[in-house]
């Protein structure tokens, strides 16, 4: 409970610290709604009759008529203005903010932590529901203090009018707040149930009308199988509902008539006619703000013990996951120090991975050495962990074991981003993005048009820039506006740009033409191997062709490097390279 | 006093009654409408043209019909209920404040005219909205990426975040503008609204009232508060049943987007013919075009496939082979010439029937938050624990894995539902849609570049098993890996949407064509070097 406190506690902290006005002058409209409610419904009415009853001063009526009129004006123009204005308006600039600070821890966050599913679906779905919760809490909460001071106020005059009346006033009030806890506890526990089934059905929905799911549908049974899933969940839906519906009912018939029937239509019926008929000591409007009051209490115990209480835990849910995102603290230390020093060789002394959660060394003791303008390759099957290799010289992984050093110094040592300025990286997903072309070269706002026109040039995809009428300038992707789309061959030739852009010392490769017809590739690799003649290249590959004329070539199993040396020293060898290489060559061979 | 308990009786029975239907029946109900619904509107989503998906005012249609869906029928039943019970309440009220005072009847002009200014609100809100979804659009894509594990990479190892975090920025500037620009009208519009339905409503009543309390002096302090109440409920019901005649105009354009989706005929046409095994396929003269696209896709298609060819498609991305192979799956229709099944064209056999002669691999195929026996077998029949599937996993290599899994066959893939469910890599996915194949009693099996996630031996070792297990049965598959095309049966070169050679892989090499070129290029690295080593 006290958990669930604090985590809504803290969005009215957080929007506090981005925007005190928005947050005071929300929960301002909200009182404001509150006492507008109170002095309308039950101060104003009984106002009049007592003064027309007991012929008390019209002064004072017409003063609380006025009162009235500029309090509900006032509440007007402050609810119209936040609703329409303030509230859309800072919350775009707000989530601007979110966006930063989401954007910057997402950043510095472990590459590993990534790579686990549970933290993904825990953290990061979690997240993009959180930036719309926080707000939704806040709402949430203004809303609750609207209530609560109308509530205060509705029992002040109830002190003020007759205390046993309070009295029995809370006890309808406490009487229905139990069974309401319990009801809505019932509530939340049938919501967290059918969840499960929800997520389900809709998960079922949304294949039936996703085009990449369309063409399964029609060419095999899985359809059947799905609605039988789908069916399935309704079923379970139903039983839920039957379930709890039954208690709920029971509870809302408790409800309705303990509190309702039997407190305030009898008990304080009974009471309020005692002291006007037989006292004779209750005025008429008094006995209208009696009932009038009892009904905004109850008005707002609903609204606190259902709607308020069910988002109150639901989101506080979203916000502990949004504060743990925060307070997560990467494992791989960044240090402020600046290396001018030019690339010159790069160690790997006895490097040692292992992902997190497994205890089999994914990368388990490979020693190298690459000097400037060195052409290395690496080769292996699925799984020898290439990949994972370039990772960790790209410190997106720091190694269990063993050292990378850089020009014999220790990466670690080495602030992050500058240690990673040396390195133009290809990889086998690289991603294009609903940017300009330019833009998408450069990967940033800022560029160089004479430079990206150079490396179009040399990826070979001027002439298709040269197509559009923008240019360079060009927008891709259309998730929001009408980009170009380019096909695979083009956005190949538009990753290779990229790193034909950035000069960085050491070029990466990361298994680059997979998806590649075999003249496209066949050029791609002429390109590589011109563009990059002065620069050091490391090429992971499992087509032997494209890293046969590398320097050194590193063959990769199990986590270690089996085998290393030329291609030729490979092929003397007669091992794992020798075969691999007669696999791939002899089924050309046969077929010539 | 016997009236005053008759009514109490009365109203207790009708709150019993409301309790019991609301808590009780109205959900269930709901359920088992929705559920009818879906089950037509899935049968509608199976059986709709791929086409539809192509075009995107179609299928924001189909979209929007499919996510409404869940609520509609629902909200339809509410809000024809409410509105009938607030008719007949407001003519209840009506009747009985003529008889009473028939000046407040004039209070009931305020909702008509709030109730024009509620719709000039909401063209206005609507306006903002739609500017509004292009930058929102543009913000979620900044979202998406951003928290998507395959660009973590990049955003960390380049600037290409500033150039996002600047978009999330711009969208999110011009939405302040837009907000800005229309929130000063709407702000006009809510403003006088409220004045008109509450507060003029409200201090007007007061004010009658208190004019004939003092200086008509008729009123009696119990009519005063029957009085201010008769006008506040006479408002509020009118208030209310205006908002459900907004709703029910949402509502009927929502339904006539259900009707044109349920009434939309399919151009895809079933025909009447059973359909056999294959015998012979032959493509005659096919073109193809897809909607709005003024170029060709295919042209001039000549091509015949006989029972138990293997036949290997193969060219330059984008060449057309993929379109080749749906056309073949009659996912589309051709535009010109025709596809002939057994001699007869595929339009006549009956459409279902007709493509379950099929298994295929696709490029971009899906795995499903089921258990993986699930995701092999696909919907067919199978015994739990069958043979097959484990025979399945086997041939494409995958069994070693599975095997592992605490719950065999039996585990759920991806997370998605469970916690304990596994996630499969590419090439384990590959993999997996592969073995799909391996259980299906198919008659013609289609692969689209089905080993472009694997490495050399695994690739090497897929073909091998696949020629091996399909045996007597027809295959087609396109690879960009030549030294398979070269045991298939017959070649099929393709460029630019027609194809431009085919013949068995040693009639292609001795033709020296375009083939030819593509395979030395290929071979040529391993041979080259090859020679030299030996």
């Amino acid at each position: 409970m006290s958990e669930n406190f604090n985590n809504n506690l803290y969005v009215v902290n957080y929007l506090f610290r981005q925007a005190p006005g928005y947050v005071i002058l929300s929960i301002v409209s909200k009182i404001l709604s509150g006492l507008r409610d109170v002095w309308t419904n039950v101060i104003l009415i009984s106002l009049i009759i007592n003064t027309v009853f007991y012929h008390k001063d019209l002064k004072f009526l017409a003063l609380a008529f006025i009162g009235y009129l500029i309090l509900v004006l006032l509440d007007l123009l402050l609810s119209n203005i936040m609703t329409a204005l303030v509230a859309p308006i800072m919350e775009e600039k707000i989530s601007v903010i979110m966006e930063k600070q989401l954007f910057h821890k997402i950043i510095e966050m472990d590459l590993e932590a990534f790579d686990n599913p549970n933290f993904y679906n825990n953290y990061v779905i979690a997240l993009k529901a959180a930036k719309q919760t926080i707000f939704s809490a806040f709402h949430n909460i203004a809303a609750f203090l609207g209530n609560f001071v109308s509530m205060l106020l509705v029992a002040g005059i109830f002190i003020k009018i007759d205390i046993i009346m309070l009295i029995l006033t809370i006890m309808a009030v406490y009487c229905n707040f139990c069974l309401n806890k319990k009801n809505s506890e019932l509530q939340y526990q049938k919501f967290c149930e059918l969840q499960i089934y929800s997520r389900r059905r809709d998960y079922i929905r949304n294949i039936f009308y996703l085009h990449e799911y369309a063409k399964d549908l029609k060419i095999t049974n899985i359809s059947k199988r799905l609605i039988k899933d789908y069916w399935l969940a309704c079923d379970k839906t139903g039983q839920i509902l039957k379930l709890f519906n039954k208690k709920l009912c029971l509870f809302s018939v408790l409800q309705n008539y303990i509190p309702n029937v039997i407190i305030i239509n009898f008990l304080i019926l009974l009471y309020t006619g005692y002291r006007i008929i037989i006292l004779r000591n209750l005025e008429m409007g008094d006995f209208v703000t009696i009932y009038n009051g009892i009904s905004s209490i109850f008005a707002s115990l609903c609204f606190v013990l259902g709607s308020f209480l069910v988002s109150y835990r639901e989101n506080a849910k979203y916000i502990k996951k949004l504060r743990e995102f925060f307070a997560y603290v990467p494992k791989m230390k960044d240090v402020k120090k600046e290396n001018t020093e030019e690339f010159d060789s790069l160690t790997l002394q006895q490097v040692q991975y292992c992902y997190p959660g497994s205890d089999v060394n994914c990368i388990d003791g490979i020693s190298m050495n690459i000097k400037n303008g060195d052409k290395i390759a690496i080769v292996g099957y699925n799984g020898a962990g290439k990949s994972t290799l370039i990772k960790l010289l790209l410190r997106l992984y720091d190694v269990k074991d063993g050292q990378i050093k850089r020009n014999g110094i220790n990466i670690c040592d080495i602030g992050i981003r500058q240690y990673q300025k040396d390195y133009s990286v290809l990889f086998q997903d690289f991603q294009i993005y609903a940017a300009t072309i330019a833009e998408n070269i450069a990967m940033d706002f800022n560029y160089d048009s004479n430079e990206i026109r150079r490396s179009i040039r040399e990826s070979g995809l001027e002439n298709k820039v040269n197509e559009f009428e923008l240019g360079i300038e060009t927008s891709l992707l259309r998730r929001f506006e009408e980009g170009k789309i380019l096909s695979g061959g083009e956005m190949q030739k538009l990753a290779l740009a990229r790193v034909l852009y950035h000069t960085g010392k050491v070029i990466i490769l990361d298994e680059p033409t997979t998806a590649l017809d075999p003249v496209t590739e066949y050029e791609f690799n002429q390109k590589i191997a011109e563009a990059f003649k002065n620069k050091s290249v490391i090429f992971i590959s499992h087509r032997l062709t494209t890293t046969r004329m590398a320097d050194v070539i590193y063959v990769m199993d199990k986590g270690q490097a089996a085998e290393w040396g030329t291609h030729q020293e490979l092929l003397e060898k007669h091992g794992i390279y020798y075969n691999m290489w007669h696999i791939q060559a002899d089924s050309y061979m046969n077929a010539k | 006093m016997k009236w005053i308990l008759i009514l109490l009786v009365l109203g207790s029975i009708r709150s019993l009654a409301s309790i019991f239907y609301f808590q009780y029946i109205n959900e269930r109900l709901d359920l088992k409408i929705q559920k009818r619904m879906d089950a037509l509107l899935f049968e509608k989503a199976r059986k709709i043209d791929l086409e539809c998906y192509e075009n995107p005012e179609y299928y924001n249609k189909f979209n929007r019909v499919l996510t409404n869906m869940n609520r509609l029928p629902a909200d339809v039943v509410f809000n024809i209920t409410s509105l009938f019970s607030f008719v007949l309440l407001s003519i209840i009220l009506f009747s009985y404040m003529w008889n009473v005072d028939s000046v407040i009847l004039l209070f009931g002009v305020c909702p008509i005219i709030s109730s024009y200014i509620v719709g000039k609100n909401n063209d206005l809100k609507y306006k903002c909205t739609i500017e509004k979804t292009r930058w929102d659009r543009q913000k979620s894509y900044v979202d998406e990426t951003i928290y998507q594990k395959d660009y973590i990479k990049e955003l960390k190892l380049t600037n290409i975040g500033n150039v996002l975090q600047n978009k999330f920025n711009e969208a999110a500037g011009k939405n302040v503008s837009i907000q800005r620009y229309y929130g000063i009208k709407m702000l006009g519009f809510s403003i006088l609204e409220k004045l008109f339905s509450e507060t003029f409503v409200f201090a007007g009543g007061c004010l009658y009232a208190m004019y004939r309390l003092f200086l008509c002096k008729d009123l009696q302090a119990a009519e005063f508060v029957v009085l201010i109440n008769a006008i506040r409920t006479f408002n509020n019901r009118m208030n209310r049943a205006l908002l459900f005649v907004n709703k029910a105009g949402e509502h009927s354009l929502q339904i006539s987007d259900l009707k044109e989706f349920m009434d939309y005929e399919c151009k895809m046409k079933d025909g009447i013919q059973e359909c056999g095994g294959v015998e012979e396929i032959v493509f005659n003269g096919v073109a193809f075009q897809y909607q709005n696209s003024e170029d060709y896709a295919l042209k001039n298609i000549d091509l015949t496939i006989r029972r138990g060819e293997k036949i290997a498609i193969v060219g330059y991305n984008g060449a057309g082979k993929t379109t080749l192979i749906k056309l073949l799956m009659r996912f589309y229709d051709v535009v010109e010439g025709c596809i002939l099944y057994n001699g007869k064209n595929i339009k006549e056999y009956k459409l279902e029937q007709y493509r379950r002669n099929f298994a295929a691999v696709f490029q971009d195929f899906k795995l499903y938050a089921l258990s993986l026996e699930d995701n092999i077998f696909m919907g067919d029949k199978h015994e739990p624990g069958d043979a097959k599937a484990k025979d399945a996993l086997s041939k494409v290599g995958l069994w070693g894995k599975v095997n592992q899994f605490r719950n065999g066959l039996k585990t759920m893939l991806t997370k998605e539902f469970d916690h304990d469910g596994e996630v499969l890599s590419g090439g384990e996915g590959q993999k997996l849609a592969i073995s799909r194949m391996y259980v299906k009693d198919f008659e013609i099996a289609i692969l689209d570049e089905p080993s472009s996630a694997l490495d050399p031996i695994a690739e090497n070792e897929m073909y091998h098993t696949m020629f091996e297990a399909a045996n007597t049965k027809t295959v087609i598959f396109i690879s960009h890996r030549l030294s398979a095309a070269a045991k298939a049966d017959k070649v099929v070169y393709m460029e630019k949407g027609t194809i431009v050679e085919q013949g068995t892989h040693n009639e292609l090499m001795k033709q020296k064509g375009k083939y030819y070129q593509m395979f030395c290029l290929q071979a040529e690295a391993y041979n080259r070097s090859g020679l030299q080593y030996e």
